[in-house]
């Protein structure tokens, strides 16, 4: 394999380098915090992040236990339902494999929402079941499990479609049993997949916001938007190092479970035989894909419809969506290019590098999944505030704000994880044979990278490039705070403003558009990676 | 992936670069500049703590009427306020739109808001405005009481909440602002033992917590809860017959009628100051004020304006006599709540 030019190396450093500057912003804004607003929270403490001061967990355990119930819950439903879609034989596998995606389309916010209203008491389901109230943990690790596990089969399920039935054929040639021979030859090339599954996993679970708040349940970044917003500037860098701590042995774990560098896959592998599967297992796999569906996605849209229903009924005024709609798609087109053009270098190199830089750069793209939306943002404003103030160019900083370059540098460290998880399973796997043949033919680098690598690479673009979108699509918090000075209310915003006052129709209506269109950017994602 | 695909995508990309974010690029009045730039350019740039659905059109038809661009940045009050505080000089901010005016008070002592000249701060009724600041409307604190709940059996004050007899029966909301700053105002007029043990005695009773007021007005209606710690207009906003309704406490100037007043104050350090009055002044003439009382079914501040029809008037709501500045001495509140985990 080729080694990545130097130039690319040190290009990949910088761009992972990027994510400390938030981190830069926030220890700038803590040396010179401003005068409090309110006087007699008391010093921020340690202990209040271990117990709560009733004597329960604190925030910090909590963040830990929802992260690993999660995980635990998400990583094999989602693995289950890649399989299921792709190897599985029975009517409809494939079609629900698709329908099983859905939540990756419902912000964790909607979905946390609408299931509270649906499973909660008083709610069309919850009444009938006589459930106590949806709310705290467990509905949290329920939301967030639905919210991951379509990350989890995406990534699965393209590293499970470039594994070729040759290897898994020989084996069983062999004698081997048909799940020893998936062991054998499929399960090692899933490691890769799944060890980035378990990190975008809980590096999710660890940084949301949407779910806990709607849910109440009080993780770290529940304490932290309120340290932000009382203007606590000492309490949020203390739980932001409480995100580290939960962040970095996440990333140690993952080097062990990433292991030895992987075989390269097969350049055209022929598509697998889907396997003939006992009753039992039949059922067990629709009940599973069944469920996730329909409490992932039916209930959730059922319900947006159904504000939308009633406020038509009651004969309520909806606000225009055009003004919105049109910022969602600017600010997400730009924001995932943003996002693409940042992670294609350490992509690469990552992939293709000798040595420690790879895990280097891993690490540290892994570690920005961690920051929260709202940290990041306060502080990237944070720095260019004090770098424009340090500078002697204090009109820098509303420039700064005001030219929306602060929001899509914002989108693309946000999403920088999930970008680079895909573009650099695709570096991956690309053939060196190929471009070693081009080479020996006398194609220059620049031809290889065009005829060789890109129609190689492009499903993995497009995939990056459509993650990063849906994901800013539904975003909150960044755009939120960086784009505010834009003046850009996309509908995200209209959702969460509709939502917080209670206009549940007008809510509805952006929801639904929210979900249309994160899910026509899914589909355009599925039909490249099928022709691929 | 087809080139076709690939082009595709890269049309949509390239399209939307083109016509994407107005603000950003093709239209400079919108973009916060200096305040000094934005005076010229006939902008004004609003820091508004309050929803989008709520002011959003009074702001286009301020623009409409004046020519005056105005580019609001939504948010929570207290994060754009502590934000305020963190931007000083430099902030790009003329106006703070606060949903609880108590901030204001808490700016306007540090010295970061303009003192607002007489005959603006004459049109407004004198509870409702201090020297840098003036309420635009106000809100009641009141219980959303479910359909099931007969009256006889509602408490005659907000003390009557710690009566076991509620015990899994109630909603409250300790992260809302809304909440915060009437517990403060509760430690000013009980006393802080007083206010703590009664919390802990509503505590006893166990009761559902949200994560804001909306939803608990949604949880009344559906029954989950009997009564609610509520701002009023949620339950107007579900259209003549939401099937829940509101109740101030009979016992006059009970420290449970408490009405909350959102206002405006002018940076100090803005110098766009005449188009910041133009909007305040427009936002507390007749036009504005019946608006809030039509749209947002609030209280107007400037006297003679009549509140919407479904909402009791002012006057019969037995008010408490409050002094704002107590509902914005969050800081020991919170200290407060943290104590007693519920925070």
């Amino acid at each position: 394999m080729r080694a990545p030019p130097r130039w690319l190396a040190a290009l990949a450093l910088v761009c992972v380098a990027l994510p400390l500057l938030p981190a830069l912003g926030l220890a700038l804004g803590a040396a010179a915090p401003p005068p409090p607003l309110f006087f007699g929270q008391g010093p921020p403490s340690w202990r209040q992040l271990l117990q709560s001061p009733d004597g329960s967990p604190g925030p910090l355990l909590q963040s830990m236990l929802l992260a690993l119930c999660v995980a635990s819950i998400a990583i094999p439903t989602g693995t289950t339902l890649a399989w299921l879609a792709q190897r599985a034989t029975y009517r409809g596998a494939r079609l629900l494999g698709l329908l099983s995606l859905l939540p990756l389309a419902i912000p964790s916010y909607i979905l946390a929402g609408t299931l509270r209203q649906a499973l909660g008491p008083g709610g069309a389901i919850g009444s009938r079941l006589g459930w106590g109230t949806f709310q705290g943990f467990w509905p949290a690790v329920l939301v967030l499990s639905l919210t991951t596990a379509p990350y989890v089969q995406l990534l699965v399920a393209a590293a499970l479609r470039r594994c070729g039935r040759e290897e898994e054929e020989a084996a069983r040639s062999l004698g081997a049993t048909p799940w020893r021979a998936f062991r054998a030859t499929v399960l090692p090339r899933l490691r890769p997949a799944l060890a980035f599954s378990l990190l975008l996993v809980q590096l999710y679970v660890i940084s949301d916001f949407g779910a806990v708040s709607v849910l109440d349940c009080r993780v770290l970044t529940w304490r932290l938007y309120q340290a932000v917003e009382s203007a606590r500037l000492d309490i949020a860098l203390m739980i932001s190092s409480g995100v580290m701590v939960l962040t970095l042995p996440l990333l140690l774990v993952a080097r062990q479970v990433l292991g030895p560098p992987q075989a390269p896959g097969t350049a055209n592998p022929c598509p697998p035989e889907r396997s003939a599967l006992h009753p039992a297992a039949i059922g067990a796999g629709l009940a599973l894909q069944l469920g996730v569906v329909t409490l992932g996605a039916v209930i959730p849209l059922v319900t947006l419809l159904a504000w939308i229903a009633d406020g038509l009924s009651r004969g309520l005024p909806f606000a225009s969506l055009t003004k919105p709609l049109g910022e969602t798609l600017a600010l997400a087109s730009l924001g995932a290019l943003a996002t693409v053009v940042l992670a294609f270098g350490p992509a690469w190199v990552s992939a293709r590098s000798p040595g420690r830089l790879p895990r280097w750069l891993e690490r540290a793209v892994y570690l920005t999944g961690g920051f929260p939306g709202i940290l990041l943002a306060f502080g990237l404003m944070l720095l260019a505030l004090h770098g424009a103030r340090g500078a002697g160019e204090p009109a820098a900083y509303a420039w700064l704000l005001g030219s929306g370059i602060l929001l899509l540098l914002g989108y693309a460290i946000r999403f920088l994880g999930e970008a680079f998880a895909s573009l650099r399973g695709g570096a991956e796997l690309l053939d060196p044979r190929l471009e070693e043949a081009a080479a020996s033919l006398g194609a220059s680098p620049g031809a290889r990278f065009v005829r060789v690598i890109a129609p190689q690479l492009s499903p993995a673009i497009v995939v990056a490039f459509v993650l990063a979108f849906a994901a800013i699509v539904k975003e909150l918090p960044v755009t939120l705070l960086l784009g505010g000075p834009l003046g850009v209310q996309p509908l995200s915003f209209r959702v969460y403003d509709r939502y917080n006052e209670a206009l549940l129709h007008d809510a509805g209506l952006a929801g639904i558009f929210v979900v249309a269109i994160s899910l026509l950017a899914l589909a355009l994602s599925v039909r490249s990676l099928r022709t691929a | 992936m087809s080139s076709s695909q690939t082009g595709l995508l890269a049309a949509l990309a390239l399209s939307l670069l083109a016509t994407g974010c107005p603000q950003a690029t093709n239209d400079p009045a919108a973009t916060p500049s200096t305040s000094s730039k934005a005076a010229e350019a006939g902008t004004l740039v609003v820091y508004c703590g309050r929803g989008e659905a709520l002011v959003g059109p009074l702001f286009k038809e301020f623009e409409q009427e004046t020519g005056i661009s105005v580019s609001v940045r939504y948010g929570k009050t207290a994060a754009l306020a502590s934000q305020l505080l963190s931007e000083g000089a430099e902030s790009p901010a003329d106006v703070i739109f606060a949903q609880d005016s108590g901030y204001l008070g808490a700016l306007a002592k540090q010295g970061f808001l303009a003192p607002l000249p007489k005959e603006l701060l004459d049109k407004v009724d004198p509870r409702f405005r201090g020297e840098h600041w003036i309420g635009t409307s106000g809100r009641a604190r009141v219980l959303v009481v479910s359909a099931n709940v007969p009256d006889a059996d509602l408490p005659a004050s907000l003390k009557d909440l710690a009566d076991p007899k509620w015990k899994g029966k109630l909603g409250w909301a300790p992260g809302n602002s809304s909440f915060q700053a009437h517990v403060s105002y509760l430690r000013h007029t009980w006393g802080e033992e007083e206010t703590k043990a009664w919390l802990e005695a509503v505590q006893k009773n166990e009761p559902k917590v949200y994560p804001k007021n909306s939803p608990q007005v949604t949880a009344a209606i559906a029954g989950e809860i009997q009564l609610g710690w509520v701002n009023h207009y949620y339950l107007h906003r579900k259209g003549p017959n939401p099937g829940a309704r509101n109740y101030s406490f009979k016992s006059a100037k009970d420290a449970g009628n408490v009405l909350m007043v959102a206002g405006l104050g002018i940076r100090a350090k803005s110098s766009n100051t005449s188009n910041a009055r133009r909007l305040l002044e427009f936002l507390v003439r007749k036009s504005s004020q019946e608006y809030f009382a039509r749209e947002t079914f609030e209280y107007p501040t400037v006297p003679g304006i009549p509140t919407h029809t479904q909402v009791p008037a002012l006057e019969t709501l037995g008010l408490a006599d409050v002094d704002q500045a107590h509902l914005a001495d969050v800081g020991p509140t919170l200290k407060l709540l943290r104590e007693l985990g519920l925070q």
